[in-house]
């Protein structure tokens, strides 16, 4: 016969501040198989831990509800706690008084009411729990990265630096991402190719990191500890293999298109590498734009190819890779300024984003390392820089900070200076958000050593007038309208995720946000997990992020994924179905209805010696949905911790 | 109405998505109404329709479904299966003669807690005006 | 085609010449315009400012008498159709709103007028090439500058082009072959209804819209709405400009391509005269 201790929490007054926890406690021994309970201040402390514990022991339990926050949030922590004494794990509950109760409701009689629905509702369903045995999954011990931006690269290095394997899927034909692009870094100014370039040799000269680039993840299946992975390696027309990267057919071609990297401030050929120091330095054809696989005339490249690299007859190429953790490190796109009519919606070549400014003063850029006007090649002597385009804007744009376009910014005033000495650069900003070593003294510097004059307030409005754009705004801290006539406009565009960022969640079972912003498993404790056991997190695919911020961040997803993979078994929730093979009449409904092909059927023998069919589970495979359960027509299927049995104690008691 | 009337409301709610919807609406300390009850589900695809008749049979004036957007299933494709069954059994209650606004499924990501807050709000409403369900509950309740 | 006509007081008296054009026009492409009996003010600046029942009851009473001779109702002033459209949206999005305002007018609008700027019905109910065929003197060698003001482009749901960079007027000009500069002012404020309570606004804001025009060479403002005809047309010689700009409504500029005659275009009235430099064109 069951016997459940229940333990109220007061949570400091975040739960006794609304609901009366004595009365909770008292009511809660009227429940069903209810004989102990209690109160504490701070259940989830060591001391109230061992409330727990010691209640446990006096009395004799052998199930115990919670009733405190979220199981969310410390739903394994009393499960390590009642593990110590001996009990399963999977023999607590938690009922969630404080995000579901004290917290969202203004009653304290109500509140306290509710809360001793939901404590009846948790010792009902605690009553029919059972004593799990945790499955233990074997591991597959190399990592998939997806992105090879810098924090994809660090996690990469970071991995096989621990001796394993990791394999990166690149979907441009470089690896490098957004850093590549960039001039120089904030706060010091060091050359961002030049702290990249090293690292993107690394890993390519690693053994232990494989580079699948110009590639992309078509589908993930398979769990924690064993994924199986099937990327989609684009027809790259050039063999990795033999291509010395010696540029003679970029050269010859004579195709001219819009460069992607240089974000269309310069051409590229139809056979290209993105960039001078491309990592693997082999170009692609760009299918599209090619005459020879256009029009099926010119072969150029093939011709004067020394190697016999180029290959027209190139197809795309499925392969299949298993791992058994996987980071996410996609990265950020910029907000389209297009939407902001007033700057011109695209129609002004000198209005330009931070991004296009990156490329106009980077040395290996389309310029040269010359800032010039778009319109007519002069060089600009007014420079206007306006921030929050995009972001912390609920109307037009994105209601989030963009964070790193202050630091740009003033990054960008020094540098148009040093460019061009008598420039003269203003900045419309809302707010300055220098939060970090040595930023807030970088973004002083820019004003006072380099004279860029900061303006508090939004630009209502950018038009042409004599060959200039004059920019026409507010400046709100001396409370009047000014009109600056500009010969370039600089925009900070809002970071947002990755434009297939969302599909590639959806692929992977990643949870991510309104924005598509990729959600970690818990906003503080746990940020570079995702919700989804085994896929971590690593740069701005999560939030808006700098370099250093990014590189932290996919180390720590790295340790994670080295602490995963230092184990043989991977010990988890065994939270999956079983079919109770004497009463399946094996109809076949749930092999057809399982997402994850989990079920299949086998034939058994029955006393009589005659042969049926019965569907069996391979708990490697099944997730624990439980799509299966109501399709069962003879109701044989059960999901761990989830039972009919469970769910109805709960129905039964509203 | 009837006068003083509150509804006894069911959510089942998606482990992935609406439970933790209603955690983050606790979190930025909204506000919605208590007469609502909501039990951890691992999937809205593992709701039995006959939780919900038995929910009904045991008193509940209405039930609230709430699991991810199309599309944004952990587990791929349960929030799917769950809506036709929902569209089925509604067809079922209907022909019961039972009143099928009793009975909403909803899809509420991690992050709407507001959405979550007005959802609630609106149905508390819905059910409110319908006043108390007689129509399957059973007599010895 | 049949549209109920709501010309607005601005139409009857301070701009009669942007009525009596745009009722030629219509007419000349085919369009009949059916005043609507006994119509009155819609509200103007003065009654949302001041009341919020007159706000929506007064554009409301409009509409419930204009679907009674078309559910289709053309309003060529800006203000007008401001007023009327955005109410029309309230009405259409509030049952509640639209029941107390249909007690309030002792009348039962439905909310299911269509309210268009004869803009929109010569660009979006008429075929192009039947405009096409119809001119008769096309505006070769004019420069045109097309100012929208505020009223035609915002709020959305009044508006009938985009807010920040419309082009209805720019396409129709274009058609008509005049060549229409590409400037800043489009949509700047003119001053709006201080025009005689404030003239310095109005010498200083239409002042910098007139500038820029001059700056592009505009041979003359194209306008669709009497308040910023008045604000641009009505002050010039008190301004520090070069030259001074005629400003004409679009469907003097659309009758003289057509081909009407024009001393029935009335485009005398205006206070910078236009037929000097029309003249010289070749349009007159």
């Amino acid at each position: 016969m069951p016997r459940t201790g229940v333990f109220v929490c007061h949570c400091g007054s975040n739960i006794a501040g609304k609901v009366d926890v004595e009365t909770v406690a008292a009511k809660a021994l009227n429940f069903d198989r209810v004989v102990f309970s209690t109160t504490y201040k701070y259940m989830c402390s060591q001391p109230g831990q061992e409330v727990i514990k010691k209640a446990v022991r006096d009395n004799n339990l052998d199930r115990i509800v919670v009733a405190a926050c979220t199981p969310n949030l410390h739903g394994k922590t009393f499960q390590r706690c009642i593990k110590t004494v001996g009990l399963s794990p999977y023999l607590s509950e938690m009922a969630s008084i404080r995000e579901h109760c004290s917290w969202v409701h203004t009653d304290p009689d109500e509140a306290t009411g509710k809360a001793i629905e939901l404590v009846r509702l948790a010792t009902a369903k605690v009553r029919k729990n059972v004593a799990l045995l945790p499955l233990n999954i074997p591991v597959t011990r190399r990592a998939l990265v997806i992105g090879g931006g810098i924090a994809g690269i660090q996690s990469a290095l970071d991995i096989a630096a621990a001796g394993f394997e990791a394999v990166i899927v690149e979907k441009e034909p470089s690896v490098g991402g957004r850093m590549a692009q960039l001039d120089k870094t904030f706060p010091t100014l060091d050359c961002s190719a030049c702290i990249l370039a090293p690292r993107m040799v690394e890993v390519a000269t690693n053994e232990k990191v494989i580079i699948h680039s110009y590639s992309k993840i078509e589908k993930i299946t398979g769990s924690v500890g064993s994924f199986e992975v099937q990327i989609k390696k684009k027809a790259r027309y050039v063999d990795l293999g033999k291509c010395t990267g010696c540029g003679t057919c970029t050269e010859k071609c004579p195709v001219k298109v819009d460069s992607e990297f240089n974000l269309r401030l310069s051409t590229r050929k139809a056979i290209s590498t993105p960039f001078p120091q491309a990592v693997p330095n082999v170009p692609v054809i760009d299918p599209h734009h090619c005459r020879y696989l256009t029009l099926g005339k010119c072969g150029v490249c093939q011709k004067v190819c020394q190697a016999g690299a180029v290959n027209y007859e190139d197809k795309d190429e499925i392969i299949i890779e298993k791992v058994g953790a996987i980071i996410a490190a996609t990265g950020y796109d910029l907000f389209d300024p297009k939407k902001y009519g007033e700057y011109g919606g695209g129609r002004y070549r000198d209005v330009i984003t931070g991004l296009q400014f990156e490329r106009l003063i980077n040395a290996s850029g389309p310029t040269g390392g010359e800032i010039t006007r778009l319109s007519d090649g002069k060089t600009p002597k007014t420079i206007v820089f306006i921030q929050c385009v995009g972001s912390r804007d609920e109307q037009k744009g994105k209601p989030y900070c963009s964070k790193i376009c202050c630091m740009y910014t003033a990054k960008q005033t020094i540098l148009a200076k040093e460019h061009i000495p008598d420039v003269q650069c203003y900045v419309f900003y809302i707010d300055i958000r220098a939060g970090g070593k040595n930023y807030e003294e970088f973004v002083k510097r820019a004003q006072t050593d380099y004279g860029a004059v900061y303006i508090r307030g939004r630009v209502s409005k950018l038009y042409e007038q004599e060959g200039q754009i004059m920019v026409k705004g507010m400046d709100t801290l001396l409370g009047e309208e000014v009109e600056i006539p500009a010969d370039l406009v600089v925009l900070a565009t809002a970071i947002v995720p990755r434009r297939e960022a969302r599909t590639l969640a959806q692929k992977i079972g990643l949870s991510y946000d309104q924005h598509a912003f990729y959600n970690e498993a818990h906003p503080k404790m746990a940020p570079v997990e995702n919700l989804t056991l085994g896929i971590y997190l690593a740069g701005a695919c999560q939030a808006p992020k700098d370099i250093p911020d990014s590189v932290a961040m996919a180390s720590a997803a790295a340790a994670k994924i080295c602490g995963l993979f230092s184990r043989d078994f991977l010990s988890i929730d065994p939270i999956v179905a079983s079919v109770a093979e004497t009463c399946c009449v094996g109809c076949n409904t749930c092999v057809a209805i399982c997402p994850f092909k989990a079920i299949s059927m086998e034939i058994r023998k029955d006393r009589t010696g005659q042969e049926r069919q019965v569907a069996t589970v391979n708990t490697s495979l099944c997730q624990g949905c439980g799509t299966c359960l109501p399709n069962c027509r003879s109701r044989c299927i059960s999901l761990n911790n989830w039972t009919t049995d469970q769910l109805y104690a709960e129905v039964m008691t509203i | 109405m009837s006068e003083g009337f509150t509804p006894n409301l069911i959510g089942f709610f998606c482990q992935w998505c609406s439970y933790l919807g209603a955690d983050l609406a606790g979190t930025n300390r909204l506000c919605y109404p208590a007469n609502i009850k909501i039990i951890r589900i691992p999937c809205t695809g593992r709701i039995d329709p006959q939780f919900i008749l038995r929910a009904f049979l045991n008193g509940a004036d209405g039930v609230l479904v709430s699991g991810c957007h199309p599309g944004d299933c952990h587990y791929t494709a349960g929030n799917y299966f769950a809506r036709r069954r929902m569209q089925v059994f509604k067809d079922l209650l209907n022909f019961m003669g039972f009143d099928q606004e009793r009975l909403i499924m909803t899809w509420i990501s991690a992050s709407e807690s507001k959405k979550l807050v007005k959802v609630v709000e609106q149905f508390n409403e819905t059910i409110t005006r319908m006043g108390p369900q007689k129509q399957l509950v059973l007599p010895t309740r | 085609m049949e549209y109920a006509y709501y010309p607005g007081c601005s139409l009857h008296v301070m701009s009669s010449e942007y009525d009596v054009s745009t009722r030629a026009v219509l007419a000349r492409l085919g369009v009949t315009l059916r005043e609507i009996p006994d119509w009155f003010c819609c509200g103007a600046s003065s009654a949302h400012m001041t009341d919020a029942v007159l706000t929506d009851a007064l554009p409301a009473k409009n509409l419930a008498l204009a679907v009674k001779v078309n559910q289709r109702i053309a309003v060529p002033c800006a203000a007008c159709l401001h007023r009327l459209k955005k109410t029309d949206h309230k009405l259409k999005n509030d049952d509640a709103l639209l029941k107390n305002v249909n007690e309030s007018i002792k009348d039962n609008y439905q909310g299911n007028a269509q309210i268009k700027h004869p803009l929109e019905i010569i660009q979006d109910d008429l075929k192009t090439e039947e405009l096409s065929e119809k001119i008769t003197r096309p505006l070769n060698n004019l420069k045109v500058a097309c100012y929208y003001g505020c009223l035609l482009v915002r709020p959305a749901e009044a508006a009938i082009d985009d807010a920040e960079n419309p082009e209805r007027l720019d396409r129709l000009m274009n058609l008509l072959g005049a060549e229409t500069i590409n400037w800043g002012f489009k949509v700047e404020c003119c001053g709006a209804g201080m025009t005689l309570a404030h003239k310095e606004s109005i010498i200083g804001l239409a002042g910098r819209i007139l500038n820029d025009a001059i700056l592009n060479e505009a041979d003359c403002i194209a306008v669709a709405c009497p308040m910023c005809h008045t604000n641009l047309d009505l002050y010039q010689d008190q301004m520090d400009l070069k030259r001074k700009v005629p400003i004409l409504y679009f469907t003097e500029l659309l009758g003289l391509a057509l081909g009407l005659d024009y001393n029935s275009l009335e485009i005398d009235k205006h206070i910078v005269p236009a037929k000097g430099m029309l003249l010289e064109k070749g349009l007159v």
